[in-house]
């Protein structure tokens, strides 16, 4: 069996794993919150653009008002909810996430109905460039861009910026940093709108690569939350690749047989294994 | 569990009722007295699956309407039938438990418009042992279709499909067609069916299962061109059908792949999700008539479910023809004669019931038969200048695609 076909495809959907992995990495390192809302507000955020283009918008500003929409959401989940629950354990913020992801999967549900997925389409969706004779469309193409550039401006802001430096700051010692004047709610409300604008562009593009379905891309969190994990929720290169990884292995494992059968399984086995891996590195797990 | 998938899909096709439905004229039931029936009620039952995976108890709420119907126009020569039907919350050890009581308790002499993913798992052998017979809105899992005393007025996933493998053969001439199996209970029995069908008329086959909880499907896409298929099915979750047709489109298969796929997916909207793309490419088999069809038996249908307050979605008119089929039979027996055994000789007794609502007739078929399927006869829709289209005639299965 040829594989390559499957590299293709794998590349899709491991970009968009590794911008939500990138995204969950971000808040967790500067807010030490993990998102379980990720995928439900990148739902949103997809649902709201098929609106707008059912009502005739032009398709550009469309989508960029889909992610306006998740990066609100998600910042104002970060600036009233979470930021009463900043002295709290990290258990207990995670799991509220949980009860932000369902009120939105409500919402969502609600609004659109749990019925027939809908379809979001760009114009990149059936333009193509053959390479090593793989068909790679140029909606492909772009989300592998978009992880990667989400990657480099993640580094560039965490480096280069007093923001960044705050968040490294709350990243390494939360009461320290506030006793030395980082103002701890204005850098968490940050980086939720930061994690809020990356969940809306990855629910873009898995409801145009995959299904526009409130439930699906919620829980479409897990394979993402997989990439994070690999990259042991610190670094974002690790969250990138583990993100590529999720996505190829479970697009390549449609050509193995009796392994076929599993492969949603793989994003979960990659983290398991990534975890193993972590906690025998001492100086990982800290976290 | 025996074929969610489909069963969730019969939950959705709720929304083939939106078809249009024209206009509502005085509903036509039996006897047409107007009087109530007084006499002693006649006692009939019912298992539907109203929780659980999903809810498709719509079969039974169709034929309930029509016994109401019957109720309240003279009944069965004056006799009334008492219908009840209960929730087997897709537990086999629920509905033997619904089934021993509609069957012990409550003396049922037959089963009608039962609608349930479970069933026919759990009661088939005792059926056939209590002597009753189960005329089914929607059968779902293989026992449906391979027991002496259960009968269903749908055709089922395994022989819905098999009318439009029989059509994409002899109309669209396919010469190697694919089968993915989706990893469910059931899948296997409809693939075996496609298989024997196919090879028997020298076409190519393959096939191979996935894994329909992964949202890839491009690569499942992928996966089936590498088969070297001109044709294949589509067996995944109704719902999944646009992911599947946008993958298809994303490989630009949609020319060189001809897609078949069973009634579930006939969704009002999908022509619009699916996008232009798949006009004149892509192939549904119909086991009931659209709703907007205009048919006289279709007419009293929609105006039976608006004067009884029942949604007239798609497994609906698979209770109401249950139901339908049922007065039959129990007109043809004298009202003092009415008990388990001579309704269940009545009942094995129809043949050829016509209704427009079947694209031919229906038959119980032979008696003894331990394979039986009485809605042998569908239609092919296509999606055709972004709206369906349901194409002229019938396709109707052979004896020998009939079998286990």
């Amino acid at each position: 069996m040829n594989l390559l076909p499957f590299v293709a495809t794998g590349i899709g959907l491991g970009a968009v794993y590794a911008l939500s992995g990138v995204g969950l990495v971000l808040l967790y390192r500067a807010a030490g919150t993990l998102n379980f809302a990720f995928g439900a507000l990148g739902a949103l955020a997809a649902h709201c653009t098929w609106t707008l283009i059912q009502l005739d918008a032009p398709t550009a500003p469309s989508w960029i008002a889909g992610i306006i929409v998740s990066a609100l959401a998600s910042f104002l989940y970060g600036r009233y909810v979470s930021a009463r629950l900043v002295d709290r354990d990290r258990t207990v913020r995670a799991i509220c996430t949980l009860g932000f992801a369902l009120a939105i999967l409500g919402a969502l549900t609600t609004i659109w109905g749990p019925g027939l997925p809908r379809r979001l389409t760009l114009p990149t969706d059936n333009m193509f460039v053959i390479w090593l004779g793989l068909r790679l469309s140029y909606t492909r193409i772009a989300a592998l861009l978009v992880a990667v550039l989400a990657v480099i401006g993640v580094g560039v802001l965490l480096t280069q910026t007093r923001t960044g430096l705050a968040m490294r700051a709350l990243a390494s010692n939360r009461v320290v940093s506030q006793t030395i004047g980082v103002r701890i709610r204005a850098t968490d409300a940050i980086a939720w709108l930061i994690s809020g604008m990356f969940a809306g562009v990855a629910g873009l593009l898995l409801g145009d690569l995959v299904v526009l379905n409130p439930l699906t891309l919620t829980f479409l969190v897990i394979p993402a939350m997989a990439a994070a994990i690999i990259g042991a929720l610190r670094s974002m290169i690790g969250a990138f690749v583990g993100g590529m990884l999720c996505g190829m292995a479970e697009a390549l494992l449609i050509g193995v047989p009796d392994l076929a059968e599993v492969r949603s399984a793989a994003p979960y086995v990659i983290a398991i294994l990534a975890m193993a891996a972590i906690m025998r590195a001492p100086t990982m797990a800290r976290e | 569990m025996t074929f969610v998938r489909f069963a969730l899909a019969a939950s959705v096709l709720a929304a083939i009722g939106l078809f249009g439905a024209s206009a509502f004229a005085a509903p036509d039931c039996g006897m047409n007295t107007g009087q109530a029936a007084t006499g002693v009620p006649i006692p009939i039952g019912a298992i539907v699956t109203a929780s659980g995976a999903a809810d498709i108890s719509s079969g039974a709420k169709g034929a309930k309407a029509y016994f109401d119907c019957i109720n309240a126009n003279g009944g069965i020569h004056g006799r009334p039938i008492d219908y009840s039907f209960d929730d087997d919350q897709t537990r086999p050890d629920k509905a033997a438990e619904i089934a021993k009581k509609m069957v012990e308790d409550k003396k049922a002499v037959a089963l009608i418009g039962s609608s349930s993913l479970v069933d026919c798992i759990a009661t088939s052998q005792y059926y056939q042992q209590a002597g009753i017979i189960s005329l089914m809105a929607g059968g779902v899992a293989p026992q449906c279709f391979n027991a002496r005393n259960i009968a269903t007025t749908n055709a089922g996933p395994r022989y819905g499909l098999l009318g439009a493998v029989k059509y994409a053969v002899e109309t669209l001439h396919v010469k190697h067609m694919a089968c993915p199996q989706p990893t469910v209970p059931g899948a296997d029995w409809v693939c075996a069916g496609v298989e024997g069908y196919v090879k028997s008329k020298g076409v190519d086959y393959s096939h191979f299962t996935f894994d329909q909880q992964s949202a890839d499907y491009d690569s499942l896409i992928q996966r089936i061109v590498q088969t070297g298929a001109d044709s294949t099915i589509f067996l995944g979750s109704p719902p999944t059908i646009v992911p599947f047709l946008a993958a298809a489109e994303h490989a630009d298969v949609g020319d060189k792949l001809k897609i078949l796929a069973p009634s579930p997916v006939y969704f009002p909207d999908l022509p619009k999700a699916a996008g232009p793309y798949w006009n004149d490419k892509f192939w549904v088999d119909l086991e009931w008539g659209p709703t907007n069809s205009g048919g006289p038996d279709m007419n009293n249908f929609l105006a039976v479910m608006k004067a009884y307050n029942a949604t007239p979605d798609s497994l609906a008119e698979g209770g109401y023809l249950a139901a339908r089929i049922a007065v039959q039979a129990l007109m043809s027996i004298p009202a003092d004669k009415i008990d388990r055994a001579t309704v269940t000789a009545a009942l094995q007794n129809v043949q050829d019931f016509k209704s427009d609502i079947f694209c031919t007739s229906w038959s119980f078929g032979p008696k003894d038969a331990t394979s039986r399927l009485g809605n042998r006869s569908g239609w092919i829709a296509i999606i055709h200048a972004g709206n369906w289209q349901v194409l002229p005639g019938c396709v109707t299965l052979d004896d020998s695609m009939v079998m286990k």
